[in-house]
């Protein structure tokens, strides 16, 4: 295969070239018809494939027909509480699975890691009925907190932690640091890129989050993104209105598209390390 | 068989964006490598004898020149069609297949009147298996094998299809110091035992003296001498040679020659008949001192440094480049002698005359000078 | 070093707190959810234990129909998703110009939000009276008969499913796949070179087996990830799956839990239970083929 390729490289531009393509051809299609007006789109039976009269009247019905904003910042108190919640569980987790001594250390970390085997559609079934039941579907809490542990982010920065040498510690507790400190002020600092990492790979997560806020909010005042978007498609502008459709989804990927861009090194590492979609 | 390499040059372009400016890894070879023989590439790293070993082999093609196998060019063949077993520096096995398969790996590629039965290949591989001491490993992964024993496996790998030349890269320096010494002996029983013209890379000076029939020495790309291991040692052309073979290394003075004598330090200290008067270096071998009350060298001792068999000699001396200079003398020949002074004779043919402005040899006849 | 067991307990206690709350006890609660029979959400009573949510699941046949879109899912996509990856690596591997730029490219899906794309690709494959497509307009350039892939036939609707899947399962198994290759040590290659291996086997015997735990990664993932859509049917389809005939068996459950039909979460624990009994036998499978066929180092 690998002379395959030598031997027929233009085939394997062409390849890669026609690949990229089917890639980035649905992100141009969604911006070119954010664009285009609403009448001349629904005028075209063939469409074109470029416009001469870009508009961006569907931006502004996008935030005025439809309470995009609103889902917009919904999405941002969300996914802000939710990471900062899981990382500092995280950080206090995997501080005591690496440095602490207590007993049944063992077992407890091997029954933890257990846990990462079990699917998130089998508990949500549950948390969907305890939720209900303690009235807080609808609420930023009822959506937040199902959401903030992660076992395998635990698992990750443990790992990291353990590296750490022990003299480090010893060095520490030496000049009289304590546990709390030391944790804060050296091992989290040293551990930064897997921190970010780990914040990175979970911001992108909460944005695309569906099932989850689909099953607990039924008031559209506390829709997140994903089930927004639905509920635009489903009964915002009318089915017809697909410029103005386009021009919301072009709104909500825009964000997680440049924080891909600028970290991206880090998110495609961290990605190789352990992320899988979903 | 015979290897020539007729004006071999390898140029690499430069890395960097800045710097694009091209690297000469191999300037110009021109050498012959007798059939039959083990010949060690040596020199520090960076040289270029990768490169050539490379350029042999055709995993590299070189920028000009050619190779010869005997009277064959092939120089644009690839290194399948050129006969050749190579040892690679981390052995490359590989790492999923047991021994018996990466030995067995280079004969299942031969295809059309070349293929091997199934009963000949079993009989090919227990031959090369045997050879390197392995037949009772045959059915492990390369994982379970120590360092050496990996080694004897890629030799036996490179062996099986019984290459014309055998090209070992770096072959002991994945190895301890233990193994480093039974293993450069079992390649040479290997390659006295087949015969098979050998080539192997090291920066070694060791490893390369203990084994070749023949050494190349090599510098940033330039070839520096080609003779059997007792003449680059005892006859080096050049500065670089002179001080790159030898534990402890060569000692470098500045001298003078006046009168057709040698002066280190306003001592003359041997005739150098036939020469004009001149600035030149002077090397010594530690071993080319004798020590002698009435010497005509006269140094500022240091302090000795017993190791039984010999004494080493810790002196200075204003002419000398580094810090300290070291004699090596017989303990037989050590008597006590007192702080302060220390005096030397030297031994002529331990004395080499470099050009000081480009190391190149100074060819003279020293003698020791009449006693007065 | 002494004991640090309070201390200890402290730091775990939030971590714990969440866990237990929301993944051990609901995992114990949704085996219990699914043998009560008859259990109402609204007088959280039941009358009677026993397999008879199981018996109830099999015989729906939506849950028979996402049973069966969920196979057919899982069977066209894995090994599509895997071999195309597996190429476009190897493609990526022999160019050294631009390689990041199609890294990044290849990557975009990955960060998209599976709804909002979802509703792009919705767009190009619908064919309505006003307007062809953009996919229907190729067909028709080709002169073949166009066809509305979103409320048309169910081979269509399947088949832009599966499209917009592997869509969005590439850049990871791209990005596994490429790391994979890079850490293939080249001194390998050298050495098949020397002993005048040809190049396919090159790629079946050395570079296959050397990146087959990641294959093998990528295999295994893939199907518990198959088994598990859902969003992208959402996407492409609505809500309302049953309706459209696309429903996935994670759909089902969801269904059954809370839309339209919902407010049966026995039933919903019966479906998720049997949906993870089919993803474990099949994991397990796929182990025990890869302990034949892996190489780990």
């Amino acid at each position: 295969m690998k002379t395959f390729f030598k031997k027929h490289k233009p085939l394997t531009w062409f390849f890669l070239i026609l690949w990229a393509i089917i890639v980035l051809f649905p992100f141009y299609w969604m911006v070119l018809t954010s664009l285009k007006e609403y009448g001349a789109y629904n005028a075209e039976y063939t469409p074109t494939f470029f416009t001469l009269s870009p508009t961006i009247e569907n931006y502004i019905e996008a935030f005025t027909a439809v309470d995009l904003g609103r889902y917009l910042i919904n999405t941002v108190i969300f996914t802000v509480i939710t990471t900062a919640l899981m990382i500092f569980v995280t950080i206090l987790a995997a501080f005591a699975f690496a440095r602490l001594q207590f007993s049944g250390k063992n077992i407890l970390f091997t029954l933890f890691l257990a846990l990462m085997m079990i699917p998130g559609e089998l508990v949500v079934i549950t948390n969907f009925q305890t939720i209900t039941e303690l009235n807080l579907r609808n609420t930023f809490t009822g959506l937040i907190l199902p959401s903030v542990t992660s076992v395998f982010y635990i698992y990750l920065l443990r790992e990291n932690f353990a590296q750490i040498p022990d003299s480090l510690y010893y060095a520490a507790k030496v000049d009289g640091t304590s546990d709390w400190r030391y944790l804060w002020k050296v091992m989290v600092p040293i551990c930064m890129p897997t921190v970010v990492t780990i914040t990175i790979l979970k911001v992108i997560e909460c944005w695309n989050l569906y099932i989850w806020p689909s099953l607990i909010t039924d008031d559209p005042k506390y829709f997140l993104v994903s089930n927004g978007i639905q509920e635009i498609r489903e009964s915002g502008f009318g089915r017809a209105n697909i410029p103005a459709m386009m021009a919301a989804v072009v709104v909500i990927s825009i964000p997680l598209i440049v924080l891909f861009l600028v970290y991206r090194k880090q998110i495609m590492s961290g990605v190789v390390r352990g992320g899988t979609k979903g | 068989m015979e290897i020539v390499l007729e004006n071999l040059t390898k140029k690499f372009p430069g890395r960097g964006r800045k710097n694009k400016k091209e690297v000469v890894a191999v300037d110009d070879f021109n050498f012959t490598i007798p059939d039959g023989k083990l010949v060690g590439l040596l020199g520090p790293s960076g040289c270029g004898k990768s490169t050539t070993l490379n350029m042999i082999s055709g995993l590299l093609k070189p920028t000009s020149g050619k190779v010869l196998f005997g009277d064959k060019d092939v120089t644009n063949l690839p290194p399948e069609e050129r006969g050749v077993g190579m040892v690679f520096q981390n052995y490359a096995l590989y790492p999923h297949l047991t021994v018996e398969e990466n030995i067995r790996f280079p004969l299942e590629n031969f295809t059309g009147k070349d293929r091997l039965s199934k009963e000949e290949m079993r009989k090919r591989v227990e031959e090369a298996a045997k050879l390197v001491h392995i037949d009772e490993l045959l059915e492990r992964k390369p994982s379970e094998l120590s360092g050496g024993q990996q080694q004897r496996v890629a030799i036996a790998r490179a062996l099986v299809k019984l290459p014309k030349v055998l090209l070992l890269d770096e072959p002991l320096s994945n190895l301890d110091a233990r193994l480093r010494l039974q293993t450069r002996e079992e390649i040479r029983r290997i390659q006295q035992e087949t015969g098979i013209t050998t080539i192997f890379v090291t920066h070694d000076q060791d490893e390369a003296m203990s084994i070749s029939d023949l050494i190349v020495v090599m510098k940033d790309g330039e070839l520096q001498q080609i003779d059997s291991p007792q003449k680059v040692y005892d006859d080096p052309a050049n500065q670089f040679v002179a001080q790159f073979l030898g534990t402890p290394p060569i000692n470098i003075f500045e001298g003078t020659i006046r009168d057709q004598k040698l002066y280190i330090n306003e001592d003359a200290v041997l005739e150098a008949s036939g020469l004009p008067d001149q600035d030149v270096v002077v090397a010594i071998r530690p071993e080319g001192f004798i020590l002698d009350e009435n010497g005509r060298m006269e140094n500022e001792l240091v302090r000795p440094e017993v190791s039984g068999r010999d004494i080493s000699i810790l002196f200075k001396n204003p002419a000398f480049k580094n810090d300290i200079a070291r004699a090596i003398i017989s303990s037989d020949d050590w008597t006590h002698i007192p702080h302060g002074k220390v005096r030397f004779d030297l031994k002529p043919h331990k004395v080499y005359l470099f050009q000081p402005e480009d190391g190149k040899r100074i060819r003279v006849d020293l003698k020791r000078m009449e006693k007065e | 070093m002494e004991k640090q067991n309070l201390k200890a307990f402290l730091y775990l206690l939030p971590a714990f707190l969440f866990l237990a709350v929301f993944m051990i006890y609901p995992l114990i609660d949704v085996f219990v959810y699914s043998v009560e029979e008859g259990y109402s959400s609204a007088s959280q009573s039941f009358f009677g234990v026993g397999l008879y949510n199981y018996d109830y699941v099999l015989h729906d046949p939506y849950f028979s129909r996402a049973l069966l879109n969920t196979f057919i899912l899982v069977i066209v996509t894995v090994p599509l998703s895997t071999g195309l990856a597996l190429l476009i690596a190897f493609a990526l591997t022999r160019i050294e110009k631009v390689r990041s730029l199609f890294q990044t490219i290849y990557f975009l899906p990955y960060v998209t939000n599976t709804l909002a794309v979802g509703m792009v690709f919705m767009v190009l494959f619908k064919q309505t009276p006003y307007s062809e497509g953009f996919v229907n307009m190729l067909i028709h350039m080709f002169g073949g008969q166009g066809v509305d892939f979103i409320e048309g036939p169910y081979w269509a609707k399947m088949f832009v499913l599966c499209f917009y899947t592997i869509w969005i399962v590439m850049p990871f198994k791209i990005l596994i796949l490429t790391s994979a290759l890079a850490s293939v040590n080249p001194i390998y290659y050298s050495a098949a070179k020397v002993d005048g291996t040809r190049p396919w086997r090159i790629f079946y015997k050395i570079t296959l087996p050397l990146i087959s735990p990641s294959v093998f990664y990528l295999i295994i993932t893939g199907f518990i990830g198959a088994f598990k859509a859902y969003s992208d049917a959402v996407a492409l389809f609505g809500t309302n799956l049953n309706s459209a005939g696309m429903n996935t068996m994670v759909g089902y459950v969801f269904d059954m839990l809370y839309r339209d039909g919902g407010g049966y979460p026995s039933y919903a624990s019966a479906a998720a239970i049997i949906l993870f009994a089919i993803v474990l036998t099949i994991t397990v499978i796929n182990l025990m083929v890869s302990k034949k066929h892996v190489h780990y180092s």
